[in-house]
């Protein structure tokens, strides 16, 4: 994988993020409202860095899809929730694969940082985490 | 349980076309390919994998010692612990580890000539001067030290994680900070 691959494929990642929490965000209990929007908000400024990074190698940034499926029915905070901490732990693997093709020492960071964020939402949505983040598999 | 062993095919479906790109890099896909095939590897990622391994011990005694002032506390920490094992053994296999560690979170001010009988001392900011970690009689205070050395280590990973001349123990490391920054949030809503 190149690292323009691992940037759109990330890219990708966080276009159906910032769907999955627009779908669930109307769901979700009044105190996890602000979560919701912080998560989306840090969602949207990856979104844009990777976008920038993809320009910035001549490339198109991959566009995000009027739509996506979502693997069951959200209708109440509970849903919300389980939702929202697989879309982030489904992100994870794609910042670290990030991580692992880039030489770019700033991209390192920003991927890792990325990469520790997810964890971290992952964690407070699902009040669990495994020991490797991104690597290992996800078990929704 | 049948949820969950309904669920693998299904995941794969998770958010619909687009998620080709998500599902693909997800789940069993092998890690990327090295990047260099180099023979020698380079000294200081031996170095770092040998500061990272201190490191975990050195959570891993202070999980110890914490469980052993407050044996109450032994359900709750047996998880995190069992993950700090994992990083360990992950470290270990990852390739050539010096025997002089060199980590981020190596006690300060600790010189690297008289680093010998300190090489077994936890992270800095939660061990006593012999080495031993000190914990707090109360037990909510001895979470959060626990905490805040989590955080600490989080940190340091994401340090180490920077200079690691290899991608893939960069990729480990960062998953190793994901881990434990993970782990600062979920002892802070257990608190």
């Amino acid at each position: 994988m190149s690292t323009l691959d691992a940037l759109q494929a990330a890219l990708a990642g966080e276009h159906a993020c910032l769907y999955g929490y627009g779908l669930l965000g109307p769901y979700v209990s009044a105190g996890d409202e602000p979560t919701v929007r912080a998560a989306y908000d840090a969602h949207r400024l990856r979104r844009d860095q990777l976008a920038a990074q993809v320009r910035a190698r001549s490339a198109d940034p991959v566009v995000a899809l009027a739509a996506y499926g979502v693997p069951f029915a959200v209708v109440d905070p509970v849903t919300a929730r389980r939702l929202a901490g697989l879309l982030e732990q489904r992100l994870a693997p794609l910042y670290a694969d990030l991580v692992g093709v880039t030489s770019n020492p700033t991209l390192r960071e920003t991927a890792t940082r990325a990469l520790v964020e997810a964890a971290v939402r992952g964690a407070l949505w699902t009040g669990d985490t495994t020991a490797l983040p991104g690597v290992d598999p996800v078990s929704p | 349980m049948s949820e969950l062993t309904q669920r693998p095919t299904r995941r794969l479906v998770l958010l619909g076309a687009a998620a080709a790109s998500l599902a693909a890099c997800t789940g069993d896909d092998p890690p990327p390919p090295v990047t260099e095939g180099s023979p020698s590897r380079p000294e200081p990622d031996a170095l770092l994998r040998a500061g990272v391994a201190e490191a975990e011990r050195g959570l891993l005694a202070l999980h110890r010692a914490t469980v052993r002032t407050h044996p109450a506390l032994a359900p709750l920490l047996a998880p995190f612990s069992a993950r700090h094992r994992r990083h360990l053994e992950a470290v270990e296999e990852s390739g050539p580890m010096a025997t002089r560690p060199l980590s981020t979170a190596a006690p300060s001010g600790t010189a690297p000539s008289e680093s010998a009988n300190a090489s077994s001392a936890p992270t800095a900011s939660a061990s006593a001067p012999g080495g031993t970690p000190v914990v707090p009689v109360d037990p909510a205070q001895a979470l959060a030290a626990v905490r805040i050395a989590e955080r600490a280590a989080a940190e340091a990973r994401v340090a180490d994680c920077l200079r690691s001349e290899d991608p893939e123990l960069a990729e480990l490391l960062a998953a190793v900070a994901a881990c434990e920054a993970a782990h600062d949030v979920l002892l802070g809503t257990a608190s």
